[in-house]
């Protein structure tokens, strides 16, 4: 490890803000157009329904329309998914959500191509639907795929599950349940395709996961992938919220019919809240039981995930809620059963902190009330149960990788939101408010998990004057990778910030290096430039020259390539956890919150005043950065636990715009302060790790936690809105959820679940979908 | 009808504006913050807008009259929180427009639009009620404001009528009042109640947003609060209250709401030992 | 209908829909996609720009509307040499910056509140943002950016 660094680990301001903040054209949604034509999708009418007829001549007859499409029109795979392509592109057989796809048209102006949704004409039979995850799983429950409702079913089961609850001298039970919260990057889905001259389908679209989606497009066409190219950076945010293709399937359909003239999609916010993903659902029942002394003994959980009506990455969620399902302590016995299910509820899929701070909550809010049972103060009890370096996680996995859990704790501790927390406490103004101070621990996976291909890969170019382009597949979405990517290119080539250029997200510029996803940029991004930075290095010398200008000019004498390609394999575990895919992980981020709040005892709001947000990095590569993500984080957990819920009743939206849909506003979110904490990893490139999901993770429940050290009740359901505050504060029976009913419920779709299971031979718990021809046949 | 294909009219005088109006199915627009959202979604899609802007020279006002305020219709909130008058002689219609929306909504949305709109969960309602302001029609005739709205949505004007301004009683030096407002977050947030209320020695009034078809007056309450109890009035806002269950929030919730805002609202003008809350202390 | 506006200094006039909201005017007609639409709903503060000197939502104001207007976009503050104005420069430099997308909005309401208010207390910066929504940053480095502008303007 080098000491004297230049680059890395310094606040170097953002490369991409004088573009963005000048309004430049920088965004795929915003690109100037010659001679553009527009794209609407027809969307579904009902949440479940078979389609009988689909008829577009009258829209086809619409003056200034262009082209109509549908499933007819789809060449290869009708098909998509990151995991298994079991959402159509454009429906045939039947809708299973209100967001499904059942048309697509191009056409002079948007107003047309929406006057033309209008005049397709689509007959629906209705059917019956499943709208609780719960429900779904119990036998009778309507179909939403025929394979069956349970997308995933993983079992973990470890050490004297009984005999512990046996000899428990605290026993803690409750089910918790966290909503269904959107995204809302304020850059909504959209982009634009062309077919180019030459050929090649080129398509601008904000994304996740570039070369992914080009495959996944040439599937569907039918093409070789080589004549696609995707443009994806950067994204007017992203969270996870697009991973899976948004629009570019449809651009890449409609760009076969415009004859050669770019058509542009640009999803509407409604549009968008109920086609596109969103975090999934939990039900989560908990049983933590603890020793007298204080010693965690066993965790017990039974989790239902809603992934609505496809699966995206539901199994992966439920997989990494599960793999965190014992949090930061050591539990010696574990017995953990979690479904990931469809129902006609939309769609779920990546969101940042991808099923963590569902079960998170729970777990923290057991632990709270184990302390208090114990006469014990949270955090101490917390601290002597902490995983060390060399400890089994609940899960059974050897932690051999930096383990950031005592650095982490120790500055939550000192932290003033925690330390000054009885005179923050007192110094309420309002008689008729209550203030209190809870906390939360947590640990993220990072990267793709065991078993599931992960690798990095970048290019540099030498350009004239000895300036350099870094070229990485992986996009910017808004945390700041495009610089931190400058940082270590200038850093292992030993130039200035300024002579890099980064180019993101271009699948014809760089080779595929993955996901923007899993916090895994830095990490990949970071070791890829490294590793590519020495093959420039290499050249340098090869050349004899001193300078990277002279350099250039000797290779471009010498016929030499003065680009450069490097790439690498992400460390993984040794031993998977048999029985649940992709786990474990092998790298995990740590980080910690302490949030005061203040209650207000007549009307149930929660004002959220200040947050301490610990993170252990590793290498910090951008200390500004990090506290913008961690600031954005809290401030994204402050909505999860108090406001944010896409509310679908009998699987129809009714929240899908930004007035009904309220994400925190400046008037909401807390002072935070960021306190960094850089526990080296080894394996990480200078030492770092990467650390974006971390800090929505421990949010909640540290609200949670401080609502009950204000107010004397326990939040059970997330969000928190004054209403359900209110009603708990006045002991309202209705606002227990955990009734006997719900205990018998939960005993029912276990054995349900598990009798499903019995019946389904290994991979076939997959929904295929059928190909329009079975249809016909 | 294409939303590309609805003229839009701009007179320039009160009299032109009258004319066009007399039109079925034209509407006014004057900040558009209502309109606008509504002419996108669909819900309104009348034959043509008649734009008030260039009206703004005869209904943009704040005149003081004696006893008397007179807001022009066409004064967006912004124009009444920089006004001094109106901090100082309508504290109440400051403090209740203060919380709408936020600085570019304040800057377009206008009082006659609020008006208009005739929404339970307009928020410079109630203070109008609690004001018992006088709503001025087409620049001649006047009308209390709570006769004037009938339900949401819904005013009880002839096709034609403009709203031209409104007027009310300046607030007296000793009175002293609040608007307490229950939202989902800080700003940009739809009232799910609130309350405007007035004190002075022998006189109170109390309005409540959002919980009822209409903004409305609460006598009993008012009673209750010349006689010194703070409990019976808010017992009565809850009584009064005829509330909606939402996507927002239950009817239940809303109801008990109307009382402990008014609450809230009578322990910050008076100091909290005056008043014991209905809801108990939560320990 | 043709709207004649000044825009950003420069007299237009474009052949517009009268009901056209102005935002699609400035992008789609005029080029200008500084100002965005994350909700077309007035919701956001995405697509703030000055209008007669105050801040509106773009997406709101209908063409026939901004007939005769001053309209200032995110795209008429820097310099003609690309140099950032103060309020852009201090969003660099506070690191307030994430995807982007809300800035320019947050920028043009960050310019009025200082043309108005040139000293504003940390109440009237959160005030004088509170219409603009931000999904990434959770806004502290947005007041510390109007913070530091506010002191370099005085
Ligand atoms: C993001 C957002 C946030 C908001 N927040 C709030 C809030 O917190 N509190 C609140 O109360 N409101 C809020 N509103 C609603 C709106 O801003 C107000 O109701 C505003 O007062 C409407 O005024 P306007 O001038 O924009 O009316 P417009 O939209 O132009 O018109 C509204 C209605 O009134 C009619 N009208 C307008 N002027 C007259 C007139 N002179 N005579 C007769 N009829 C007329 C119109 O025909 C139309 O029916 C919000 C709106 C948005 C978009
Ligand atoms: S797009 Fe205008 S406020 Fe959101
Ligand atoms: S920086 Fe992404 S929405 Fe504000």
């Amino acid at each position: 490890m080098t000491n004297q660094q230049t680059w890395i680990g310094k606040s170097v301001h953002r490369v991409d803000a004088p573009a963005k903040l000048k309004g430049e054209p920088v965004y795929m949604t915003d690109r100037p157009l010659e001679n553009p034509c527009f794209g609407r999708v027809l969307r579904s009418r009902y949440p479940h329904a078979r389609i009988l007829r689909i008829d577009t001549a009258k829209a086809s007859a619409l003056p200034g329309v262009i082209c109509v499409l549908t499933h007819k029109d789809v060449p290869g795979l009708n098909g998509f998914g990151i995991v298994i392509p079991d959402q159509p592109v454009l429906c045939f057989d039947k809708v299973r959500m209100m967001g499904d796809a059942l048309a697509l048209v191009a056409a002079e102006t948007p107003e047309i191509a929406a006057a033309a949704l209008d005049l397709i004409e689509v007959d629906y039979e209705p059917l019956p639907i499943v709208d609780d995850a719960l429900a779904a799983i119990m036998p009778g429950s309507p179909l939403v795929h025929e394979t069956g409702n349970i997308h995933l079913r993983t079992v973990i089961r470890r050490g004297e599950v009984a005999q512990a609850f046996a000899e428990a001298a605290v026993v803690v039970d409750h089910v918790y349940f966290t909503p269904r919260q959107a995204h809302m990057f304020l850059e909504t889905e959209g982009g634009v395709g062309q077919l180019m001259p030459n050929g090649e389908l080129h398509i601008w679209c904000p994304a996740q996961a570039a070369f992914r989606d080009r495959l996944q497009v040439a599937r569907l066409l039918g093409w070789d992938p080589e004549r696609i190219r995707e443009y994806s950076s950067p994204s007017g945010g992203a969270f996870g919220g697009k991973d899976e293709l948004t629009v570019q399937h449809y651009l890449a359909l409609l760009a076969l019919h415009t004859g050669g003239r770019p058509v542009k999609i640009h999803l509407s916010r409604e549009e968008s809240t109920v086609a596109g993903i969103k975090r999934h659902p939990f039900m989560v029942q908990m049983r933590t039981a603890a020793a007298a002394d204080g010693t965690f003994l066993a965790q017990e959980a039974f989790v239902v995930a809603d992934t609505g009506a496809y699966a995206s990455l539901g199994g992966p969620v439920l997989n990494l809620a599960i793999e965190h399902i014992g949090g930061v302590y050591r539990f010696p016995s574990l017995n953990v059963e979690g479904y990931c299910v469809y129902t006609n509820n939309g769609i779920s899929g990546a969101f940042r902190g991808f099923g963590v701070p569902q079960v998170l909550v729970a777990l923290e809010s057991n632990i709270d009330e184990i302390a208090r049972r114990l006469g014990r103060d949270p955090l101490d009890l917390r601290r002597q149960n902490l995983i060390q370096r060399g400890d089994l996680s609940a899960i059974g996995n050897p932690m051999t990788t930096g383990v950031g859990n005592q650095a982490v704790l120790e500055a939550l501790e000192n932290s003033p939101t925690w330390k000054e927390r009885t005179a923050k406490k007192a110094a309420v103004t309002d008689p008729w408010k209550r203030r209190g101070v809870g906390i939360g621990l947590c640990m993220q996976g990072l990267g793709l998990g065991k078993g599931i291909p992960d690798y990095g890969a970048a290019v540099i170019e030498l350009l004239p004057g000895g300036k350099f382009k870094v070229g990485i597949s992986i996009q910017e979405i808004g945390t700041g990778n495009q610089t931190a990517y400058a940082q270590f290119a200038a850093e292992a080539l030993g130039c200035d910030v300024a002579d890099v250029e980064v180019i993101q997200g271009d699948t014809g510029y760089s080779a595929d290096a993955g996901t923007v996803t899993a916090t895994r940029s830095v990490f990949t991004g970071g070791k890829a430039i490294q590793i590519t930075a020495e093959k420039m290095v290499a050249l340098l010398r090869s050349t004899g020259a001193e300078s990277y200008a002279a350099a250039y000019a000797v290779a471009r004498e010498r016929g030499l390539e003065t680009k450069v390609r490097g790439s690498f394999a992400w460390p993984e575990a040794d031993e998977e956890i048999p029985g649940a895919f992709g786990l474990p992980h092998h790298i995990y981020g740590y980080g910690a919150q302490a949030a005061l709040v203040e209650v207000d005892t007549l009307t149930g709001e929660v004002q959220v005043l200040e947050v301490a947000s610990v993170v252990d990095t590793g290498k910090s590569i951008n200390p500004m950065g990090v506290e913008g993500q961690s600031e954005g984080g809290v401030a994204q957990g402050v909505g999860l636990a108090l406001m944010e819920d896409t509310v679908v009743r009998e699987g129809r939206f009714l929240n899908a715009n930004m007035s009904n849909y309220i994400i925190p506003t400046a008037g909401d979110v807390p002072k935070v302060e960021t306190f960094i904490v850089e526990v080296h990893e080894e394996k990480g490139p200078s030492g770092a790790k990467g650390m974006g999901e971390v800090p929505i993770v421990p949010t909640m429940p540290a609200i949670f936690g401080a609502i009950y050290d204000a107010v004397g009740v326990q939040m059970f359901r997330a969000p928190a809105t004054p209403e359900r505050v209110y009603m708990a504060m006045m002991g309202d029976p209705s606002a227990t959820e955990d009734t006997p009913a719900l205990r018998a419920r939960i005993a029912e779709g276990r054995r349900a679940g598990l009798a499903a299971q019995l019946h389904q031979t290994e991979g076939e718990g997959y929904a295929q979908p059928k190909g329009p021809e079975d249809e016909e046949a | 009808m294409l939303q590309a294909d609805v003229p839009v009219y701009t007179p320039a005088t009160l009299a032109e504006a009258r004319q066009l109006l007399q039109e079925p199915g034209t509407r006014p627009v004057a900040g558009g913050t209502d309109a606008m959202v509504r002419f996108k979604d669909g819900v309104w899609r009348p034959t043509a807008w008649v734009n008030l802007l260039r009206l703004r020279g005869e209904l943009a006002y704040i005149r003081e009259d004696g006893d008397w305020l007179e807001v022009g219709a066409l004064t967006t909130f912004s124009e009444l929180l920089a006004s001094r008058v109106v901090r100082e002689r309508a504290p109440l219609l400051a403090k209740a427009v203060r919380t709408v929306g936020g600085p570019a909504i304040r800057n377009m949305g206008t009082i006659g639009g609020n008006i208009g709109t005739a929404s339970p969960a307009g928020d410079s309602l109630p203070a109008l009620y609690a004001l018992d302001a006088e709503v001025l029609v087409n620049g001649v005739t006047t009308i209390g404001i709570a006769e004037l709205m009938l339900g949401p949505g819904r005013l009880k004007l002839q096709a034609g009528d403009l709203i031209t301004g409104v007027r009310f009683r300046a607030q007296a030096p000793d009175e002293v009042c609040t608007f307490e407002k229950l939202g989902l977050r800080a700003a940009h947030a739809i009232s799910l109640a609130s309350v405007a209320v007035r004190l002075a020695p022998g006189m109170a009034r109390v309005a409540l947003g959002a919980v009822a078809p209409t903004v409305i007056r609460v006598p009993d309450a008012e009673a209750a609060l010349v006689a010194g109890h703070a409990a019976a009035a808010a017992a009565a806002a809850q009584e009064a209250a005829r509330p909606i269950s939402d996507v927002r929030a239950s009817a239940e919730y809303r109801r008990a709401m109307a009382g402990n805002l008014l609450l809230r609202g009578l322990m910050r003008m008076l100091g909290p030992n005056l008043v014991s809350p209905i809801g108990g202390d939560p320990r | 209908m043709e709207l004649k506006m000044n825009v950003n200094g420069q007299p237009v006039a474009v052949e517009v829909a009268p009901t056209e909201p102005l935002l699609q005017v400035l992008r789609e007609r005029l080029g200008l996609v500084g100002a965005k639409e994350p909700c077309g709903k007035g919701e956001c503060g995405g697509c703030t720009v000055l209008m007669n000197g105050q801040t509106v939502n773009a997406c709101l104001v209908m063409a026939a509307q901004a007939e005769g207007a001053e309209v200032l976009t995110v795209e008429g503050l820097a310099a003609p040499d690309g140099k950032l104005h103060p309020v852009q420069q201090a969003f660099v430099e506070a690191g307030a910056v994430q995807c982007g997308y809300c800035m320019t909005g947050m920028v043009m309401s960050a310019f009025s509140l200082l043309q108005q208010n040139p000293q504003p207390t940390e109440a009237e910066i959160k005030e004088g943002m509170e219409g603009n929504l931000c999904r990434c940053t959770g806004y502290q480095k947005v007041f510390d950016a109007v913070n530091l502008a506010a002191g370099r303007l005085r």
